[in-house]
Order: C-alpha cells, then structure tokens, then sequence
C-alpha cells in the first residue's frame, strides 16, 4: 500500500519518511524529536529509556535488560510502526488498531482527544474481549517483566504521535504535490541551510502541535475531568453500584419505573439506541456502519465499502477487506475496553479519587481481578456508562447528547435509567418486557422520563 | 542363521540402549526448543557460546532458575542440547565397540555430525541474531530426533531379526515415505508461522495459514490411507505397526485439536459474539495452558514426524520390489 501510494506522489512521501527518519529515528533506534526538548513540559512524555526497552530486535542485554518489547508482544499484528499492518492483521476480527490515527477506543478521557497513559496500559493489562487483543497481566505480576506494560503503552503514544505527524506532513505533501518546496531534505543541512531551516521548523510545527493533543490528556486532571464519564462518577455513586444492588436498595416500583424509563429511552429517538443495537439489544442485523480507519481509506476516499467492486482493486494493492463494525450485542453481558475499579493491577487514579469510597481489593489473579468478573460487580456498569457518556471513539457509538448545554440533551437521572435497562438486557433481574413494537416518540420519551 | 547374522543379532545391545538415552534426551530439548520459540527467548542469552560471559556449563544455578523465565527456558535449552550431544558421542562410542554393522556404526556418526551441525546453527542465531536462522533451527531440529528414531530403530533386536516374511513393497512403502516426507514440510510450514518477521506482509502469512490448513488436510488424508492400507489384507502380517497405527491416528488427533488450540491462544475464539462465553474470553499473553498449547503442537509435530519415519522404516524392513 505504502510503495503504491508513494508511487503515486510521485516519491515526495519519500520526503515525508527522511523527515520521519530524521525527527523520529528508526524503528530500531527511535528518539523523540529534539523541538520536544526545548520545552520542560514535554519532560515526563518524552523517555527514551522506554524507547529503548521498547524498540529494536527482541532480546536482551549484557545488563539482563530485555529489549525488543514491542517486537515480542505487539508487532506481529499491530505492525513494526504501529500502522495496524502487522502480518496476522488480515486473519484477525477486528483487525488491529492503526495508532496513527491517534484515534484509540477505550479511554475514560472524553469525544475527541487522546487516551492517557492510564488508558494505554488499562487496554494492555487487560486485553480486549472476544478479540485478539491478548491480556498482558502476567507480565505485571511477574517482577521480572513488571515494568513491561507501562513501557509498551509509552511506545504506542511514541508511535502514535509519529503516526499523526505521518498523517499530517502526508497531508500536507498532497495538498503541495505539485508544488516545487521540497518537504524535506537532510542534504540541505549543508548545502542550503536556510531552506534546511524553514522545513525543520515547518515539521517541528506539526510535531509540536500533535504532541500538544496528547499532552492534553496525559495526567493533567483539568482535562481528565472534563471527560463526562469521570465528572459523573465523581458526582455520583450510582457508578459504584450495580443492578443487583440497585434491585435490593431501592422500593420496587422506582426501580421498575427506572427500567422502563430507560426501555423507552434505549428505544426512542433521543437517545436511538435501538438504531443499531436493537430494540431487544441483539444488534441491529439490517444496521451497517464502519469505522473511522475504514472510512478513511473508503467513504473519505469515495470508495463505497459495500460495493466489491469498488474496493476489491484496492485490496489487490494489499489493503484489508472492509468489514462493518458491528454494534455490540448487549444482552451477552461482553464489555470491551471496561474501565477497572480501583484495580490492583493498574492504577487509574482519575478514577478511584473521583469515587466517594474506595472499594477494597487484594485481588493478584488476572482471572479473578478481570473486568466482569464477580471481584468487580460494577465494572459492566462503568464500562456501560463509559460508553454512553464518552462514547466510543472512532467506532459509530456517539458519546449521549447531555443535558446541560445542550437542546433535548439526557439528564443525569435518565442516563441512570438507560444503564439500567441495558445491565438489565443481560441478566435475569430483567423484569420488563422488551417491547419489539414500534419505536417511542422522542417527546414521550422526554415527557415520560420527566415524570 | 549366518555367522554374521548371529554376531549381529547378539551384539549393539549398547548402542541400541544408548540410541535410546539419545532420543529420549532429544524429544524434551525440542520441546523447551518450542518452548524458547514461544516465549520469543531465542535472544534472551545475547551470547554464545558463553552465558553472559560465563562459560556455558559455569553460569550460576540461581541466576539460571531464579532469573526472568525466558532466560532460564534459553539456557537450560543450551544445557540440554550439550547433554544431548554427550549422550550421542556415548552412543558412538559404544555402536564403534559394539556394533558389528558398519553403515549403523556411521549412522550413529551421522547423528553426532548432525547434533553438532543443529548447536552451531543455534548458535549461529544467537551470534547474527537471525530470526531466519532460528527458524531453520526448529525445522532441523525434528530431523535430528527423527535420525536418532531411526539408529533406535535399526539398532532394536527387531530390525536385527531376520525371519520374517517379506512382502511385495508396491505404492504402499513409497506412500509411507510420501507421508514421513509430508508431515517434515507441515512441520516447516508451521515454523515460519511461528518465525514470521514483524514486517512481513499480511498477504504472506495469510498465504502461510492457507498452506499449513490444506497440508494438515493433506497429511490427515495421507495418514487415512496408509493406515487403511496397512490394515489391509496384503500387509496386516507386517510386524511392529499394528500399534504404531494408534499411535499415529493419536497423535494425529492430539495434533488437529492442539493445532485448534494454537490458533485459540494466539488469535481469540471463532464465533466471538455469538455467546457471553466467547463474548467474555481474553486471550492471555504468555498464559500457563496457553504456552503448553501452542509447544505442545510444535512438539507433537515432531512426533508425528519420527512416528512416521518409523512406521516407514518397518515396512521397509519387510518388503522388497517383487
């Protein structure tokens, strides 16, 4: 994919992977670009000994070091740049993520900005379900590999970050493809500095940009708190709780009140979930959507994914077959990408300091401690609520509308109903019907649920 | 019985108990072999012949079973590997005293030669840190166990027999070194499956999957019928296979079951949203059963590999061209 399309800039990519070269290193010797050290701020993102540990050829050294991490855990499907083009990559469902996007799924950090450290190592400690994103909690129990995790997940931020400034100057080289500036070129370090200059300071302007968005919600509370999903879990304890709970500690008609509000919801118009995921929560089989890397090689492109004709030539080129993402069948109580609470194994502070009590946990096995699991009964709540209120990024769930500042937006009380109802989907304390009839209007639903 | 034939019969009992140390010494080297391969340890000792500067047999006991775990599958690797070699040098030794047949006394040669060649080769991918190399390593490594299978075999007090009735060899021989031949390219298959380079194209390993499915299908196919042949009217006199046709179909078996668990640790359930079962399952890197698994089949592929030499072998042993 990548020789054709150069092929088709008429090499000036070319220029874009000097510049990569030069800013970024080698997927061998990797180093952060040198404008990020003209700044303290970028001091805590910018550690090459993870680099080190992280990059290169599998192995260890004289000192006992293991190098090569990404290599041995990773590369295989998410490829050696992290551009998700790694060899199993055409075998798996999903297919592996493309980091150079910026793009990543599972995250307590809001709509539209990158995950946080916390968020990275949350994913690899503890895998994505019912995919082939592998668990890595062995390693953090291990103390010979217990630093691993932290380690990849700054080295998929270092890919990441090279992957948007990729994006960006990739960008830039086809709106200039005619253009006669060359992009890059090291040679004219010496032979026309000036030039040298004004391209390095053209490229340093990107880097400095795209590290800025990652900068943004990287354990900076400000940001993190801006995330609706951490605002309201500090606001209330309804996260901490689950449906079984709720059953016990509530009068009977307000929780069969609570359900059906969020039945109505779930399949109204506002909050349209039944859009996709269907009135019984099943999954939509007449709903086609893809995701964002899809789009971006197919919709963006105007090639119509579901005509085979359109993408098969691209596929001969080596890309992957575009498949639909698939809403998520609610009723088999899988998750993906469930945020722990107060995990043993990470250490998501943004969210144990926001929660009114911290649950008590001396939990060590991966098994015991996963999400899901009995040890962590409102981890299907959190992950439920994550998806509603931040959305899941890049995939076609939307973060919910809310209602402050927003026109037919959901209060805090009905996106407690629709969470509700959607545990209820999966479990046997489910006591109302689902209702397969016509869809609500959305002014009974926001009538209804004000009552 | 011919002064020769008694002399052969009666003596090599030494080689043929030493031939046996060997294999039964090889067989757990291939597995750690697999084991080094899973754990993607092939470079956790960055020298050699050396262990971090010590001499291979010197390194500290705490350091080795108290290090990182893939460490301590990489050397004790080594250390099984110079243990197998011992045990082949002995064999020699006692084939060159004791075993009247020279090609036996040269084929026990042939399998120090080849031991050593296999440590140099390992060696070798450890000193150019050469995944390709390491990948050659694994698909040799199974033709040595499969050398020493066959010195245990011609050196056994069976192959020394020779009162047995001989059979028009036809197809049937040729198609059980069709199958010996077919389950060592399976097996090559399966090692760049477990090599492959991170660069490597999707399309490339996608093809590799492709081609390990329709071999297992065509080894599957080939066992069938030489086992079904085997049982027929004309061969079912042949001596020592009625037991090796169970251990073949259960190795066969365990093989297709463990190569269905490979793909399960490796790249998630089939069928994944289908029920909460699946939904819920996480694949565990490095996990206990996981890495059993997936060794496991590299290692029940060698098995087949020396079971089928062995098989063909016997029917060699008991057919000639009409």
């Amino acid at each position: 994919m990548e020789r054709e399309l150069r092929e088709d800039l008429g090499g000036r990519s070319i220029e874009v992977a000097n510049a990569l070269r030069f800013a970024f290193g080698t997927p061998d010797q990797p180093k952060w670009p040198e404008v990020l050290f003209e700044s303290s701020k970028y001091h805590p993102l910018t550690d090459q000994e993870s680099l080190v540990r992280a990059s290169g050829p599998v192995g260890r050294n004289f000192d006992l070091v293991e190098v090569g991490l990404f290599r041995k855990q990773c590369a295989q499907c998410h490829g050696i740049s992290g551009d998700g083009f790694g060899p199993t990559a055409a075998l798996l469902d999903p297919y592996p993520r493309d980091f150079r996007r910026g793009t990543f799924k599972f995250k307590n950090a809001s709509y539209g900005t990158r995950p946080s450290l916390e968020d990275l190592v949350q994913t690899i400690t503890y895998g994505v379900p019912g995919t082939s994103m592998p668990a890595m909690a062995n390693l953090k129990r291990s103390k010979h590999y217990s630093d691993d995790i932290p380690i990849l997940a700054r080295y998929v931020r270092f890919l990441a970050i090279r992957g948007e400034v990729e994006r960006e100057l990739m960008m830039d080289t086809i709106r200039d493809l005619n253009g006669e500036e060359l992009l890059f070129d090291s040679n004219q370090q010496e032979t026309n500095p000036e030039a040298f200059k004004n391209s390095s300071r053209r490229i340093n302007e990107v880097i400095v940009r795209v590290t800025d968005r990652w900068m943004m919600s990287d354990g900076l509370k400000e940001s993190q708190n801006q995330s609706p999903f951490i605002a309201f879990v500090a606001k209330h304890s309804f996260a901490k709780s689950d449906l079984n709970s709720d059953s016990k500690s509530m009068a009977e008609n307000l929780f069969q009140d609570s359900l059906q509000r969020g039945r109505t919801l779930f399949q109204g118009s506002i909050a349209a979930c039944a859009h996709c995921h269907g009135k019984d929560g099943s999954g939509n089989p007449k709903w086609k959507d893809y995701d964002e890397w899809t789009k971006d090689w197919t919709i963006r492109a105007g090639i119509n994914p579901m005509v085979r004709a359109e993408w098969k030539p691209l596929k001969q080129l080596g890309l992957l077959k575009p498949v639909a993402a698939s809403p998520r069948n609610l009723t088999l109580q899988a998750y993906r990408g469930t945020p722990a609470l107060d995990d043993p194994l990470t250490s998501d502070s943004s969210i144990k300091d926001s929660l009114p009590e911290k649950a008590s946990s001396e939990k060590t096995s991966f098994r015991e401690t996963a999400p899901g699991t009995k040890h962590l009964k409102s981890s299907s709540r959190l992950a439920i609520l994550r998806a509603v209120l931040n959305g899941i990024e890049g995939s076609p769930m939307p973060a919910a509308a809310l209602a402050a500042g927003t026109t037919g937006g959901l209060t805090d009380e009905q996106i407690m109903d629709l969470v509700r109802f959607v545990e209820s989907l999966s479990t046997s304390i489910n006591t109302v019907p689902v209702l397969t009839g016509e869809v609500v209007s959305g002014v009974a639903v926001m009538s209804g649920a004000g009552q | 019985m011919s002064d020769y034939s008694a002399a052969v019969s009666e003596s090599g009992k030494w080689a043929h108990l030493w031939s046996w140390a060997v294999a039964l010494t090889i067989f757990p080297l291939i597995w750690v072999g697999g084991l080094v391969t899973t754990q993607d340890a092939g470079m956790a000792v960055p020298d050699w012949p050396g262990t971090y500067g010590y001499n291979m047999f010197a390194y500290p006991v705490s350091a080795w079973v108290y290090g990182p775990f893939d460490l301590m599958v990489e050397h004790g690797h080594r250390l099984l590997g110079s243990l197998a070699g011992f045990l082949v040098i002995c064999l020699c030794i006692a084939a060159w005293i004791d075993e009247p047949r020279r090609w036996v006394r040269w084929l026990c040669i042939g399998l120090l030669a080849a031991i050593v060649a296999q440590g140099l080769l390992g060696g070798a991918r450890v000193v150019f840190d050469a995944r390709t190399l390491a990948m050659i390593h694994g698909c040799t490594g199974p033709l040595v166990f499969a050398l020493a299978a066959a010195v245990v075999t011609v050196t056994s007090s069976w192959w020394k027999r020779d009162d047995r009735i001989i059979v028009s060899r036809g197809w049937f021989a040729w198609m059980t070194v069709g199958l010996f031949v077919a389950a060592i390219v399976q097996l090559a298959l399966g090692a760049q499956l477990r090599h492959i380079q991170p660069w490597a194209s999707p399309g490339f390993f996608t093809s590799l999957v492709h081609s390990h499915l329709t071999m297992a299908l065509l080894v599957l196919v080939m066992v069938i019928v030489v086992l079904a042949v085997s049982a027929s009217k004309q061969y079912r006199y042949l001596q020592g296979i009625r037991g090796l046709r169970l251990v073949i179909f259960g190795l066969l078996v365990i093989q297709i079951l463990l190569g269905c668990g490979t793909w399960v640790a490796n790249y998630a359930l089939p069928l994944a949203g289908s029920t909460p079962i699946l939904s819920n399952y996480t694949i565990e890197i490095q996990g206990y059963w996981e890495s059993w698994i997936v060794t496991g089949h590299q290692a029940t592929g060698s098995l087949i590999i020396v079971s089928a030499l062995v098989f063909a072998l016997r029917v060699w042993r008991q057919t000639k061209t009409a």
